[in-house]
């Protein structure tokens, strides 16, 4: 029983946790209708300014205040002033990719300015152990459990009985109608974004404090993914029921680690870090799904042009040709290494596949999935393990469950509106890198992929394997341009034009992003089980889930509607890596800016544009129509025009 | 039943046939706001329906609700003996209910072929692999002379179909660009595309001009010779006039009168539908079928 | 906020308005005299224009050319919430109304050009509207269609604005509401506001209008008194 309430107590706290994050979530959405990715970055921000004031001997409650009252409102005002202003009522993935590109560009920030790892830890604002029912708590999971409650109640408060708050929930609703009764909407957008950070700022330095571990970049970025599941149980509107649903899920993650998770050891992997995550997901099946509505805005995008079937054969032998030259350099095998250059080579065609998965994805069906990396590392997983490794088999396997587990995983999400299906998908990616992939039996520290071997033919040097990458990576170039020409071109971008006509000409809008998702899981399993192949190991690392996010970036500020951008950014994002591994996420926020004012991309500015050879499909058979004659209906589809009048 | 007086040379031969929709006592409300109270109308094979009232008298609506777009809180919805309830909207489509928006609903980065050729190719399953690679464009480009036959013939159907609305030479122009007026053409063959029994037109006419619309009005009537059902949402009451063989007056949720184009044009209840009722009284009461 | 509260019931100068949405023009031209302390019937078929121009007014949408006067103030430039603050009331076409609001938060919001208190604000509009008082603690969204339209009005009935834009109070209501409504319009003119309405029922309209115009296609065709205009009115809506 004394035990019962040390977990329940200990799980109250974990909620509070849980909770003081997610709240500052429900705020930002309140207030401005954009769920801020970024909300743990600027918390993590935060707390390092603070780390930098303590160590040069500001008191802690003087530093305090400074971080949260004075430079994160500074902070927030400054973001509205930049951003977010322009994302007022876009129900698109720019808001979505905009805080992502912000969580990017915060993080690099951290990275150059801080390093990963501070090495230090900060100490508490107040020190001491405090004895309830019996169990030991520290005086700052007091502070935090405090502050959680009192901040639910506040916002509560402010809300609902005051004319400012009440004001705030209007904005999103209706910016207009609030300027009409003497409002100011852009007033109320910039205190919402102080508000948010503000609160950001106070969870960062608290949730800082409490960690037993060093100041970790990533960790205090990330930390916050953990309240997703608990704002969304608030529909991200509701403080009480976010604050409630952060308290649940902490309670649940510390009762499953107790007793449950000590029975399961040996089954499967360890699940309780990714207990969040699942329950995400679940949260997130449990919305209603969004009701299909004609809304009468017509996209006006200018989509870049699309290549016919001989371009882009041409395109595709002068790839091969410079594929084949880049190989010449190569020497050695997979498993004595390779050079620098090889390495690039080898990364460039690999993510290029996940990139054209993107441009199918994000810019043909305008679904954002941050979850390729997941289906890559699976697809690797597959290839070492599942066909006894290197086996051509695997990567048909790679390809075939991935597309498999991206169908079951879009089937009940695809219902849902964009920003709720990103989520499902951020949801799956950070179960899988957290809580599947580190276990020694999926990927671990290391897995040993093998290397494909046919009869007469062996993949094991450095140069086979490049050209076989090559080789797969420029068909999947021609089968996703060919898609866009095709039908299933034409529909997926239908579907993301209007999915109210979509319905009624007759095509099944489910159908159809389900089908597209499993195609694109299918793609990055496949590109999963290639880089493995070309790496020879294979680690959790590789399949990082931020870096899987500031790929997509990547792929959205060169250009997602086109295969050249997914190349370009494959190419950009193998030479940063390799070279200035804290320059990507920098590179990747600051283009994400760009995108605010060119939604093509780089490659959708001006001159460049043109120098992109994909067009719109060159037309051939023109038929002569009688214009004029106002009738003509068709009678039969197959058929022929019964031209009457 | 066209009216025995009206102009013989535009009504088409065969105006009244079976019912093809029948709506019986449909209410929609949204939040404590009724859109729709009680409707009740039906819509015959070859003959043009015309549905007319004021704004937000919840004629579109209505046609989300035939279409699939709205459930309706009471009331049944019947397409050809069929009830259609709980039913999605792409397999009303697939039965033969096609629609137009009166706020418009373009594939907006498609060309208007394009958007016609969607409607075209609504019926090829991701299975069947013969048509859908006959839609492939390497059909035409690259491999031989069956598929390519098989995906000029998709073309050269939608070309038609935009030269039938008057769009010729328009083919290769993003319908976003579009002029509203060419657009709602654009709206028009994809639907058509469809080989609707069904249509569904949400002021077809508002952005046309005179000629656009006469001969809009032209198209309707040979539309409904070949033997559609036609329900058409529409202001400009002269076109209206000209088609329509039947008129249902829609206010505040339900239907206020029913009947001829002239004996519509005759009844008070639409004035007062039209202009409000005089100095803020009470209105006759609605209801006549 | 800079700038002085508009003096009561000022006349509505539009001089030579064009405005649009994007490269379409919608408003070829509007010359256009509202008087002092009159009810201003705007009347006309579907899209003629009418709410652009109201917008116009209101400052929703810039003119690309002309310019509108609210007595001797220039509307051009100046922000929608200044213009409110400055006495220019406008209920917009559909529901005015926050639907995810109470009644009661609604009223909350109307405090920030109303200058006076909560208490105040419920007061003066449950007194007006009884229906509403039963229903403070109610989401707006889930009112009627009347009883939303009364809420929005109220906005007019507790800040005493000095001009009231009315777009298409009557749209998808019953006439008895309509009727109450329009009352409420009247004894609101009566207290001293330039009053502008855009209706599309003549007869509703033209019951409790002083002064009345016909717009079609984006330009005025006819101007006069509400007899003179409801003849107009007619032939231009029912051609017939």
């Amino acid at each position: 029983m004394s035990q019962f309430l040390e977990f329940t107590v200990l799980g109250l706290i974990l909620g509070s946790v849980y909770a003081i994050s997610a709240t500052g979530l429900v705020v930002t959405y309140t207030t401005s209708g954009v769920f801020n990715f970024a909300h743990g970055a600027v918390g993590m921000i935060a707390a390092y300014g603070y780390w930098e004031l303590v160590t040069h001997h500001v008191p802690g409650a003087l530093a305090m205040v400074l971080v949260v009252l004075v430079a994160a409102p500074v902070f927030g005002v400054f973001i509205e002033w930049l951003l977010m202003r322009r994302l007022l009522g876009d129900t698109g993935e720019r808001p979505v990719m905009v805080t992502l590109g912000l969580l990017a560009i915060l993080i690099g920030l951290a990275l150059v300015l801080f390093g990963e790892n501070r090495g230090d830890t900060l100490s508490p604002l107040v020190n001491g152990t405090i004895r309830i029912l019996g169990v030991g708590v520290t005086a700052q999971d007091l502070v935090i459990a405090g502050s959680a409650a009192a901040i639910a109640a506040a916002l509560r408060v402010l809300f609902h009985s005051f004319r400012l708050g009440v004001a705030l929930r209007a904005v999103v609703d209706d910016p207009e109608l609030l300027a009409t009764a003497g409002a100011s909407p852009v007033a109320m957008s910039r205190t919402g974004w102080v508000l948010g950070s503000v609160l950001a700022a106070l969870a960062g330095v608290l949730l800082a404090q409490q960690q037993q571990t060093s100041l970790d970049t990533y960790t205090l970025a990330l930390l916050v993914v953990s309240g997703f599941a608990a704002a969304v149980f608030g529909r991200l509107r509701s403080v009480p029921l976010t604050y409630a649903g952060g308290l649940v899920l902490g309670l649940a993650v510390v009762y499953f680690g107790s007793y449950a998770q000590p029975h399961l050891g040996t089954l499967g992997p360890d699940l309780s870090a990714a207990l969040p995550m699942i329950f995400l997901f679940a949260a997130l099946i449990a919305l209603p799904s969004v009701r299909l509505r004609a809304v009468g805005r017509l996209s006006t995008l200018r989509p870049p042009r699309v290549a016919t079937g001989w371009e882009s054969l041409i395109a595709a032998g002068a790839f091969c040709l410079v594929a084949l030259a880049c190989s010449m350099t190569l020497t050695g095998t997979v498993a004595g290494g390779t050079s620098s250059f090889g390495v690039i080579l080898d990364h460039t065609m690999a993510y290029g596949i996940v990139g054209l998965s993107l441009v199918l994805l994000v810019g043909y069906a305008g679904q954002v999935s941050l979850c390729q990396f997941a289906f890559m590392g699976i697809g690797a997983f597959l290839m070492g393990k599942v066909a006894g490794g290197g086996s051509l088999l695997g990567l048909l396997l790679a390809a075939v469950v991935c597309a498999a587990l991206g169908a079951l995983i879009a089937l009940p999400t695809v219902r849902l509106r964009g920003l709720y299906f990103t989520l499902a998908t951020f949801a799956f990616a950070d179960a899988a890198y957290t809580g599947i992939f580190p276990d020694t039996r999926v990927l671990g520290q290391g897995l040993n992929v093998g290397q494909i071997v046919l009869p007469g033919l062996s993949f094991g040097s450095n140069r086979a394997v490049f050209l076989l990458l090559a080789a797969a990576f420029v068909l999947t170039a021609l089968l996703v341009l060919a898609i866009r020409r095709s039908l299933l071109g034409r529909r997926l971008v239908a579907l993301q034009d209007s999915p109210a006509a979509y319905a009624t000409v007759g095509l099944n809008a489910a159908f159809t992003k389900v089908a597209v998702f499993a195609i694109a899981a299918g793609l990055a399993g496949l590109a999963g089980a290639l880089y493995g192949t070309a790496a020879g190991t294979v680690g959790t690392s590789d399949f990082d889930i931020f870096t899987g996010v500031v790929f997509v970036l990547f792929v959205v500020v060169w250009s997602v509607r086109t295969v050249s951008g997914a190349f370009l950014a494959a190419l950009s994002f193998a030479v940063l890596t390799h070279v200035w591994t804290n320059g990507v996420g920098l590179f990747a926020g600051a283009g994400i800016v760009l995108v605010g004012w060119t939604p093509n991309g780089i490659l959708g500015i001006g001159p460049l544009a043109r120098l992109v050879p994909e067009r719109w499909i060159g037309r051939r058979h023109r038929a002569t129509g009688d214009a004029g004659s106002l009738v003509g209906v068709v009678d039969g589809r197959e058929g022929e025009i019964r031209a009457a009048g | 039943m066209p009216p025995a007086d009206a102009p013989a040379a535009e009504r088409p031969a065969h105006a009244a046939g079976r019912p093809v929709l029948e709506v019986r006592g449909v209410a929609v409300h949204f939040g404590g706001v009724s859109a729709l109270t009680d409707v009740s109308l039906s819509v015959a094979a070859g003959s043009v329906t015309g549905l007319i009232g004021p704004n937000g008298a919840g004629k579109t609506t209505l046609f989300n609700v035939v279409s699939g777009l709205q459930a309706p809180n009471s009331g049944t919805v019947t397409f050809e003996g069929r009830d259609l309830a709980r039913m999605p909207p792409h397999r009303r489509a697939r039965l033969g209910i096609a629609r137009t928006f009166q706020r418009l609903e373009l594939f907006g980065t498609l060309t208007a072929e394009d958007n016609v050729r969607v409607g075209l190719e609504s019926s090829i399953r991701w299975w069947q692999w013969r048509r859908l690679r006959a839609s492939f464009p390497w059909a035409h480009d690259v491999s031989g002379d069956g598929a390519r036959a098989a995906g000029s013939r998709v073309v050269s159907l939608a070309d038609r179909l935009l030269a039938g609305v008057g769009l010729a030479g328009h083919e290769d122009q993003q319908s976003s660009a579009m002029p509203t007026g060419n657009a709602r053409m654009v709206e028009l063959a994809r639907a058509l595309a469809m080989q609707p029994k069904l249509l569904l037109l949400d002021e077809p006419g508002s952005g046309l001009d005179e000629h656009e619309s006469e001969a809009l009005g032209t198209l309707l009537l040979q539309l409904a010779a070949d033997g559609m059902a036609v329900l058409l949402v529409e202001h400009d009451m002269e076109l209206v006039m000209r088609v329509c063989d039947r008129v249902h007056v829609l206010d505040f949720g339900h239907v206020v009168a029913s009947g001829s184009p002239d004996e519509i044009r005759a009844d008070p209840r639409v004035q007062t539908a039209y202009l409000g009722a005089p100095s803020g009284g009470a209105r006759p009461p609605g209801g006549g079928r | 906020m800079s700038g002085q509260r508009l003096p009561a019931a000022p006349p509505i100068t539009v001089d030579g308005v064009r405005a649009g949405y994007g490269r379409i023009e919608v408003l070829h031209g509007i010359d256009l005299q509202v008087p002092a302390g009159s009810i201003f019937a705007l009347l006309g078929p579907n899209g003629a224009g009418k709410s652009t121009l109201l917008k116009v007014i209101g400052g929703h949408v810039r003119a690309t050319a002309g310019e509108v006067h609210l007595g001797d103030l220039p509307v051009g430039g100046r922000s929608v919430e200044h213009l409110a603050r400055l006495g220019l009331c406008t209920v917009p076409e559909g529901r005015g109304v926050f639907p995810n609001l109470t009644v009661r938060e609604n009223l909350r919001i109307w405090t920030y050009s109303a200058r006076i208190p909560l208490g105040e604000v419920e007061e003066r509009t449950y007194t007006a509207f009884h229906r509403l008082a039963d229903r403070r603690q109610q989401a707006a969204g889930t009112l009627s269609g009347g009883e939303q339209q009364m809420l929005a009005l109220s906005r007019a009935l507790v800040s005493d604005p000095s001009v009231l834009l009315v777009d298409e109070l009557s749209m998808g209501l019953a006439p008895l509401v309509v009727a109450e409504l329009y009352e409420m319009v009247g004894e609101l003119a009566a207290r001293g506001m330039t009053v502008l309405l855009v209706e599309q029922f003549v007869t509703t309209a033209l019951a409790v209008a002083t002064r009345a115009a016909i717009m079609t296609n984006g330009r005025i065709t006819a101007e006069g008194s509400p007899s003179e205009m409801a003849e107009a009115a007619l032939s231009a809506y029912l051609a017939s």
